[in-house]
């Protein structure tokens, strides 16, 4: 649909082609794109499923008349556009439930109970940074809204986060409205989940979970932080699982947690704390917000030696990318996310490697049959997009098309600084997980986390 | 303790919704002669774009139409570039209309 607002603002008429499950979403963009007079065409059902005949006799039978009932149409603006209300102005009074069942008929609610955002709880979020509330952090996509400090306040409330979390809340929407995190995308079938990482000694003083439970619910910062991205994402990226129509996750799950970084294991070990390999300062408070979209299972690794941790942690973070991989090489982005548990980190400190050692092994032990990737790009988008193809255009490294071999085993991992790793977890166990990114689609974005002028002040009278 | 009744508290709230920032659009309603396909390669856009083409000329010999070649891959790694010349690439090839997909 972007694509049609390009046209149509270049005064080219637009038609657009969808499948049947995906002709609410368009009709959505549209409208939020201010193109709602686009004719939308549908293909009845689902495209990879079908094999080439019956492909055929659809677009014949059916996309084609409404093709040319769509460029014979009369253009027609849509609905007029509602004026936008106050940000301020009160949209609703009522008891606890009313305002619960409000907010889920207005579609502005994770179906959890909110807490409500009354004028006097937003304005003590705004107490806690330095930001204008009306200053427009950026505008989500695929809504077309803006993110203020203000809204940014307001979902802060609903979340249930403290007002002094505000600071953490507007870093991460800046991160979010950063084009290179592709929000427009966060609707996208494979159902991924933002996740936020918080690294610096702004964690401990927040009451951040860095230890057993670290990705669990059940710490209030950790749960409204990761809660608040995806009130964030419903209400101003306008991103809505049915019944709404613009989020279209097949499965999805839950939204993560935030992640905190145990700012003590890496100071003991003499690593690098995951801001520092973001390009920040260690002196500095910083949120990274990337995508995950497959988690491992609980990676256990034994041993004194950092090669025994190293094969097992390989071989688990591989088999969790698996062929999904290949969208990585297709879009040029992959950007696995290691939590490393704390003893494991001190077995491979005390082996003498670090974090580049680690991301150097797993950069070249981590590997898939070439056959895997040229199958699942036609499991998923229905096209012949091989690694050869790939490599010829110029899109992939020469390594990937070495041979003709289908078993010749290729690199799942683009580039070695693309590996994250974060120390966290429980300390008392040999666990360590993995959390793998979504290509482009939510590439790791960090924003750093800037206190209020009155932080110590403000700090002292919330207790 | 009263759970609920008179006393329950009420709550005036505001809305935690983005202002939209967008603009509305939309193309002159010409009768089209010269269409394009634009698409972002991916669920058979190809196939169906070969069979729309033929029966759109059955239908009306007088189209001309533009290979989706001509507007590059708008969803792969060069998405940003094929957006931002979109509207050149459309002056260029000088169709009126566009066949966009696909949406799966």
């Amino acid at each position: 649909m972007r694509a049609c607002a390009i046209a149509e603002a270049a005064g080219v008429r637009a038609l657009a082609v969808v499948s049947s499950g995906f002709v609410g979403q368009a009709r959505a963009l549209a409208r939020s794109l201010g193109i709602a007079g686009v004719w939308v065409s549908e293909y009845p059902g689902v495209i990879p499923i079908d094999p080439s005949d019956v492909l055929e006799q659809k677009v014949r039978a059916v996309l084609v008349p409404s093709l040319v009932a769509g460029l014979a149409a009369r253009r027609d603006h849509g609905p007029p556009a509602r004026p936008e209300p106050d940000l301020r102005s009160v949209a609703f009074a009522g008891t606890l439930d009313e305002v619960q069942d409000h907010f889920v008929d207005q579609g502005w609610s994770d179906g959890l109970p909110v807490v409500p955002p009354t004028l006097d709880r937003v304005r003590r979020f705004l107490e806690f940074t330095d930001r204008d509330p009306d200053e427009v952090l950026g505008v989500l996509r695929p809504g077309e809204r803006e993110a203020s400090v203000w809204t940014v306040a307001a979902n802060g409330v609903m979340a249930g986060c403290r007002p002094e979390y505000m600071p953490v809340l507007v870093a991460v929407t800046e991160a979010v409205a950063d084009p290179e995190f592709a929000v427009e995308d966060a609707g996208s079938t494979p159902g991924w989940e933002p996740l936020v990482i918080l690294s610096g000694g702004l964690a401990k003083e927040l009451g951040f979970n860095v230890g057993a439970g670290v990705m669990r619910v059940g710490r209030r910062a950790n749960s409204t932080v990761g809660r608040f991205v995806r009130l964030l994402l419903r209400n101003v990226a306008d991103l809505r699982i049915p019944p709404g129509d613009t989020d279209k996750a097949s499965i999805g799950y839950s939204f993560n947690v935030a992640l905190a970084e145990d700012d003590a294991v890496i100071d003991e070990l003499g690593w690098e704390p995951f801001r520092v390999d973001r390009g920040f300062r260690r002196d500095q408070d910083v949120i990274t917000v990337q995508s995950v979209v497959a988690i491992s299972p609980p990676i256990y690794s034994s041993g004194a030696r950092a090669l025994d941790h190293m094969e097992t942690i390989a071989y688990l973070l591989g088999t969790t990318c698996g062929p999904w991989s290949f969208t990585g090489v297709w879009f040029g982005r992959w950007h696995p996310l290691l939590v490393l548990g704390p003893a494991v980190a001190r077995a491979l400190a005390g082996d003498g490697w670090g974090k580049d050692d680690i991301r150097r092994y797993l950069f070249e032990n981590v590997v898939l049959p070439a056959r895997w990737f040229d199958r699942y790009a036609r499991d998923v988008i229905s096209s012949d997009v091989s690694l050869r193809d790939l490599v010829e255009k110029g899109e992939a490294p020469r390594r990937y098309a070495e041979s003709e071999d289908p078993e010749r085993l290729v690199p799942l991992l683009l580039r070695e600084e693309w590996t994250g790793i974060v120390v966290a977890g429980d300390p008392g166990r040999n666990q360590s997980r993995a959390y793998i990114n979504n290509h482009r689609q939510g590439a790791p974005v960090s924003k750093p986390v800037v206190l209020p002028r009155r932080w110590e002040e403000l700090r002292g009278a919330s207790g | 303790m009263d759970e609920g009744g008179v006393n329950e508290p009420h709550y005036s709230v505001v809305r935690p919704v983005g202002r939209w920032a967008a603009t509305p659009v939309q193309a002159p309603a010409t009768v089209p002669r010269r269409i394009g396909f634009v698409w972002d390669h991916v669920f058979r856009g190809d196939e169906m774009f070969a069979i729309a083409q033929e029966e759109l000329s059955a239908r009306d010999p007088r189209l001309a139409f533009v290979p989706y070649q001509a507007f590059g891959d708008i969803h792969g790694r060069a998405a940003a570039h094929a957006a931002a010349s979109l509207p050149a690439r459309l002056r260029a090839e000088e169709v009126d209309a566009v066949i966009v997909g696909v949406g799966a």
